[in-house]
């Protein structure tokens, strides 16, 4: 039996997965809170110990993310383009393009039938198509982030945005709020704005048939539901969004390894 | 920030590539001399030789602002002149190589017109008049429209007729262009001779074309060189070694140059030593690079085994001129406009084999995806330059309809390291080489030879 770990060290959560030859075995996500090494660190032994393993069980390790570098153990870094790529492919074979909202950057990624990349469309300069647009009207909202999925599935009357710049969709927020449009009103009008350009993306790549999800910003079901009817495909949504890249990670360490180091 | 974004430079490959910069310095200190001397000197956009070997027959030394920007930007210190540029009211949007040039010009005039001490590579020198040229860009119209009446120094544009496609090839189309052409540069060397006082000196403009086009043939033949697998050169060596090609094609020390650029490229082609150890990919760049950051190439070539076999269409040389519009022409001004035009306009055949518009910047990558092998093209768009960039969009969407080769994108700009994200670019290739990879298959099972 061959263990492998993959870990994602993302911008603000840290995720690291552990699976077998076939199956994940467990998996967990804590916050960075400013400190990738330690988040890395306490993430994988967290694993670890749900799955019932040692750090010298695991055969090979694979990591990816901004925080990836702050890894102690021995591991192979691997770009996370890649890692969502096989991530997804593991989970849903059938699909054929990636979505992915990050809190650094939004993704549309073409895959082959065995997870590879055939193109990839980034948003990286841009906060107001990534899902840290989400994080800054949430906290002009007063709101936890997870409640704006929910809440944005009540509108009744999404406000649309003039802007593309989150900065001035702040600002586009406050007025609403003193304007007294109604919070899942505003809601409802950020994600018809993200969809918008992931759409864009998306055509730019040629959408295809099967489309998954994924990411922090795939856990926003309001923003699942829009980007779905944006695009008009009914997305495929991992049931943990936030560990894809690391089960790519793992998958692809392997892969990269040959055999088992 | 200034720390962390430290000077990244390439190594090249060529040992002419590393000696090239010798031209870049020689035409700046040669009209610095000029201008201590009390001789003309002027400032001249890239023309694609239309005026530029007239002006230097005529006795006026030369120096050209866009290369003055890339230099600037290849050593780092582009930001100043950037930031004085922008602080009067100069857009960001504007093209890096204006910026560049107008923040640096407000500094020269500002201190009377005595180029400031810490003037990259010395500076260069207040012009005795500007030539512009209307070829390609727009931008460029205003940028020394306003410069001229900046610095109160006439300009003088030379007007350079842009063909679309079918216009190429109807009836007397090219003849008339010609024609226009050749009356332009009449115009321009009546507007010298008023200028300078002085009569052209006709042996001198043909003595240089002479070897205006030796060097230029040398230069293609390191082109056609570059074909080789693995590949002889990379991009970062060209773009040093078209410093004497772009700028001083009829200059001696140029012709001579080429002639050993040529003969290091033909040994590597002939041991078939490749200019990466380890080429994996053969790669185009379209289409303006990043001066400040070159050394990426050499990351990727190191990291992924890419070696950029061919670039830039705008730097390149164009194939010779045929022999019936070069040895049955004898007016030398005719000779120019016939160059220059082909230039621009030798890829309309495939241009118009392909159904696509407009000829220059996309038609040539057509014809280099074959030539080079390619398996990807890395397109930098510039967010301050619009003919280098959307033409890039469509060369994108046709390699990979035409010919199944996929593309990156990693925008940026000439000059303006601010907006160049080293991490993003490094990111992108990453993921790119599965994209190759994948469709190197898909080639093969379509029955591409490459």
């Amino acid at each position: 039996m061959l263990y492998k770990a993959g870990l994602d060290i993302g911008s603000v959560m840290a995720k690291a997965v552990i699976m077998d030859d076939r199956d994940i075995l467990s998996y967990s996500i804590r916050p960075i809170n400013g400190n990738f090494a330690a988040a890395a660190g306490a993430v994988l032994e967290e694993t670890l110990a749900k799955a019932g393993l040692f750090l010298e069980k695991l055969d090979v390790i694979g990591s990816t993310g901004l925080g990836a570098s702050f890894l102690s153990c021995p591991h192979m870094e691997i770009t996370d383009v890649a890692c969502q790529g096989r991530g997804i492919n593991y989970l849903f074979p059938s699909a054929r393009m990636v979505i992915e909202v990050g809190d650094q950057s939004s993704r549309v990624i073409k895959l082959t039938e065995k997870g590879k990349i055939a193109d990839c469309i980034i948003n990286d300069r841009c906060a107001a198509g990534s899902g840290r647009i989400l994080q800054i009207i949430a906290k002009v909202l007063r709101i936890n982030i997870n409640e704006l999925g929910g809440l944005s599935l009540k509108s009744t009357n999404s406000v649309r945005f003039s802007t593309g710049c989150s900065v001035f969709a702040e600002t586009e927020a406050i007025s609403r709020i003193a304007e007294g449009t109604k919070m899942e009103d505003i809601i409802a009008g950020l994600h018809y704005a993200m969809a918008i350009k992931i759409y864009g993306m998306a055509q730019k790549a040629k959408l295809e048939d099967i489309c998954a999800f994924t990411g922090g910003g795939a856990k926003n079901l309001g923003l699942v539901k829009m980007i779905g009817e944006t695009i008009g495909k009914n997305l495929l949504v991992p049931e943990e969004p936030f560990i894809t890249g690391a089960i790519g990670a793992a998958l692809m360490a392997l892969e990269k390894a040959g055999s088992p180091c | 920030m200034e720390e962390k974004k430290k000077k990244k430079s390439s190594a090249k490959t060529l040992q002419t590539a590393r000696e090239a910069g010798y031209f870049g310095k020689k035409m700046l200190a040669g009209t610095r001399q000029a201008y201590e001397e009390g001789k003309p000197v002027a400032w001249s956009m890239v023309d694609w030789w239309m005026g530029s070997t007239i002006t230097k027959a005529m006795g006026i030394e030369l120096c050209y602002p866009e290369n003055y920007g890339a230099f600037c930007a290849s050593v780092r210190k582009a930001e100043p002149n950037l930031d004085y540029a922008e602080s009067d009211g100069v857009p960001n949007t504007i093209c890096g190589y204006a910026r560049n040039c107008i923040g640096y010009t407000r500094k020269l005039k500002e201190n009377n017109f005595i180029i400031p001490e810490d003037s990259p590579s010395g500076g260069m020198p207040k012009p005795l008049f500007l030539l512009a040229c209307g070829a390609v860009c727009d931008a460029r119209y205003k940028w020394f429209q306003s410069l001229g009446r900046y610095m109160e120094v006439p300009v003088w544009t030379l007007e350079f007729p842009q063909t679309g496609v079918n216009e190429y090839f109807m009836g007397d189309n090219k003849k008339d262009n010609i024609k226009f052409m050749v009356q332009e540069l009449r115009e321009f060397i009546a507007f010298l001779e008023n200028l300078l006082g002085k009569k052209m000196d006709w042996d001198n403009l043909s003595g240089k074309l002479d070897t205006f086009f030796k060097t230029h043939e040398l230069a293609h033949k390191v082109d056609l060189l570059r074909k080789s697998v693995p590949s002889p050169a990379v991009c970062t060596d060209f773009w040093s070694i078209m410093i004497p090609h772009l700028y001083m094609p009829e200059d001696p020390e140029a012709l001579d140059f080429y002639q050993r650029v040529y003969d290091e490229v033909k040994y590597k082609v002939d041991n078939k030593i490749g200019a990466i150890p380890n080429e994996k990919y053969r790669m185009l760049f379209g289409e303006l690079p990043p001066w400040h950051t070159l050394g990426i190439f050499d990351e990727f070539a190191e990291k992924y085994g890419v070696a950029f076999a061919f670039e830039s269409w705008n730097y390149h040389v164009p194939s010779p001129l045929p022999d019936d519009e070069r040895y049955g022409i004898n007016d030398p001004l005719e000779l120019i406009a016939r160059y220059s035009y082909h230039k621009f306009n030798e890829h309309a055949q495939v241009a118009r084999e392909q159904c696509m518009e407009p000829t220059l910047f996309t038609a040539p990558y057509m014809k280099f995806v074959k030539d080079y092998k390619a398996d990807g093209l890395f397109c930098h768009p510039l967010i301050s330059c619009r003919p280098a960039t959307y033409t890039l969009m469509h060369v994108r969407n046709l390699l990979m309809e035409k010919f199944k080769v996929p593309s990156v994108v990693v925008e940026g700009d000439i000059v303006d390291l601010r907006v160049f994200n080293e991490e993003e670019a490094h990111s992108k290739m990453e993921a790119f080489i599965e994209t190759m990879d994948h469709y190197r298959e898909v080639r093969k099972k379509e029955g591409f030879e490459w």
